[in-house]
């Protein structure tokens, strides 16, 4: 996983030397974003088995508070987004304790209400959140010398930000509570019998999940410097899902894969299809029936086979005759 | 001896359904208690009840001198509940060494730890090791649970309950849709378990059931109609009738 992070740390960089134009950079950023938006719920649903249409709600509170603390409130940047952040995780603890109670269509149905009150109160909320027309004329922060209004120091940052949640959340999988995540979403009756707090588990999960939206909206503020209920929408909440199921949602980097997938599909595709969203249908369609488990896992599949196939067999190994 | 487990009066119902109605039973520390009973006798539901899966409608039910029938079933087994499931709930995709090593973690505080690596914990992988041992799958240890035998997964739910170090083990079952020499190993491994340890089984298989049973307590319709020595309850006409219907 380590070297897969850095491998992404390497992407980054190499889109920042190699990049013809800043909307590629901005592109690339917008990736960084996304990504990590999509491995929060892939956390959440890959790894507990909770399907959120709610994610919406973290990520676009953060983009709100950092927004509106660091204008209408006055704060440094920094602190906004702390606070931002803090905020955030907070509603998410609320909100899980109630809804983590529940799981498959419930959970479902629980977190998509979640996701629509946070986009009625961005639309209605007008004193705070600038109701349809959103807040604008929001700074990027500055990291001593390094200038985050430039996109290339921008992206970097960006690429930094995901590398070190990408090596948090696998270290999250790999430890002892990863493995209880794991076994709560695989059979919570049994944790239950052996004394793991499955409540609680699941609500960690979730808090674990929402805080990494949160840092992803907090960053696509910052890339936009402009936050709108749009952020919030359900339309958005698909996206981010489409993302997660195509690129594998059980899958390490299968969030990414889907993330740079289903993105470069909605930039580029209208350059080759008039009808970009239908097209991105029968493309969701397709991997959901050719790779039922996403595409990260599918490649994975097919690269161990062909080492195997490489492989000496037992008969050329053992001089069996 | 004390009991290290008493229920009274216990009853359960579903709608109108009254599964199981005023049972009372007392397990002795140590003891090896065989329930038998007829298919719809209640015997399930009764473990349930003890192990918190059900929360009885009438009744209390004590555990080492306190009052457990309003407990979850996670705070049972802290207590130091065990049970094993009538229908296999393992974790497939896990090797059976990884299956009794989260077992053992369910009662540690380093189950919250985020920046310990699960392949990291090593005395609970040593624990794991000397249990699956104790079942006869040690040298199973590294192959996932999709790919043992069914015999195999049988024995280890025996072993997660026991990395759980429980007081009072709840058996449902562990004989089901097993061969017969599957059985008889099962047996070697469930004799085998330290005697310090209480054991309730709830068994349709009563010959074999019994080589392991110190008492026996036969429900039927949700009541218990005999209760005591193995050798008196055997030769109790009231057994016969429930089990030879003659």
């Amino acid at each position: 996983m380590t070297r897969f992070a850095l491998l992404l740390l390497v992407v980054v960089a190499g889109l920042g030397v190699f990049s013809p134009s800043d909307f590629y950079l901005s592109f690339a950023s917008r990736i960084c974003i996304y990504g990590l938006y999509a491995m929060s719920l892939a956390l959440l649903l890959g790894e507990a088995g909770l399907m959120s249409f709610g994610h919406t709600a973290f990520f676009g509170i953060a983009a709100y508070g950092v927004g509106w603390l660091s204008t209408a409130g006055g704060l440094d940047p920094w602190v906004a987004a702390a606070a931002a952040l803090a905020i955030a995780s907070a509603i998410g603890f609320a909100f899980g304790a109630f809804a983590v109670r529940v799981t498959d269509t419930a959970f479902v149905m629980i977190t998509l209400a979640l996701g629509q009150v946070a986009w009625g109160l961005a639309y209605r909320w007008v004193s705070v959140t600038g109701g349809d027309n959103g807040l604008t004329g929001i700074a990027r922060p500055s990291i001593g010398p390094a200038d985050l209004t430039r996109p290339l120091t921008f992206l970097v940052f960006c690429g930094l930000v995901l590398f070190v949640s990408v090596l948090a959340i696998d270290r999250l999988r790999g430890s002892a509570l990863g493995a209880s995540i794991r076994g709560v979403r695989d059979q919570p009756r049994r944790m239950s019998a052996l004394g793991y707090n499955v409540w609680a588990i699941r609500l960690a999960t979730f808090v674990c999940s929402g805080f990494f939206a949160s840092v992803a909206g907090i960053l696509d503020c910052w890339q936009q410097r402009f936050v709108s209920p749009v952020s919030l929408s359900l339309l958005d909440a698909t996206l981010v899902l489409l993302m997660v199921v195509i690129g594998g949602a059980r899958s390490r980097f299968g969030p990414l894969v889907g993330t740079v997938v289903v993105m470069g599909f909605n930039e580029f595709a209208d350059h080759f299809v008039s009808r970009t969203q239908a097209a991105l249908g029968v493309v969701l369609i397709l991997i959901v029936i050719f790779m039922p488990s996403g595409i990260a896992p599918w490649l994975q599949g097919r690269m161990s086979s062909r080492r195997s196939a490489g492989a000496p067999k037992l008969s050329e190994v053992g001089g069996a005759k | 001896m004390t009991d290290i487990l008493e229920a009274h009066g216990l009853s359960k119902g579903f709608g109108g359904l009254t599964i199981i109605s005023d049972v009372s039973v007392r397990i002795p520390a140590g003891d090896r208690r065989l329930v038998l009973g007829p298919n719809g006798a209640g015997k399930t539901t009764l473990l349930n009840l003890l192990a918190g899966e059900l929360f009885p409608g009438a009744g209390h039910i004590v555990f080492e001198g306190r009052r457990i029938e309003r407990l979850s079933s996670m705070r049972r087994a802290r207590l130091g509940i065990g049970r094993t499931f009538q229908v296999l709930t393992l974790f497939e995709h896990n090797t059976v060494l990884d299956n009794v090593v989260l077992a053992a973690l369910g009662h540690s505080p380093g189950r919250w730890n985020p920046f310990r690596a699960f392949h990291d914990l090593t005395s609970e992988q040593a624990r794991a090791k000397s249990i699956l041992d104790m079942v006869d799958l040690g040298r199973l240890a590294n192959r996932r649970v999709s790919d043992c035998a069914y015999g195999e997964k049988r024995r280890l739910e025996i072993a997660l309950v026991l990395a759980q170090r429980p007081k009072l083990l709840l058996l449902d079952e562990p004989f089901a849709g097993l061969s017969a020499a599957e059985r008889r190993h099962m047996l070697a491994v469930i004799t085998a378990i330290p005697p310090e340890l209480s054991i309730v089984m709830v068994e349709h298989d009563m010959e074999l059931a019994l080589q392991f049973a110190r008492h026996v307590t036969i429900m039927q319709s949700g009541r218990i109609v005999v209760e005591g020595q193995k050798e008196a309850v055997v030769a109790d006409p009231k057994a016969r009738e429930v089990y030879l219907g003659h």
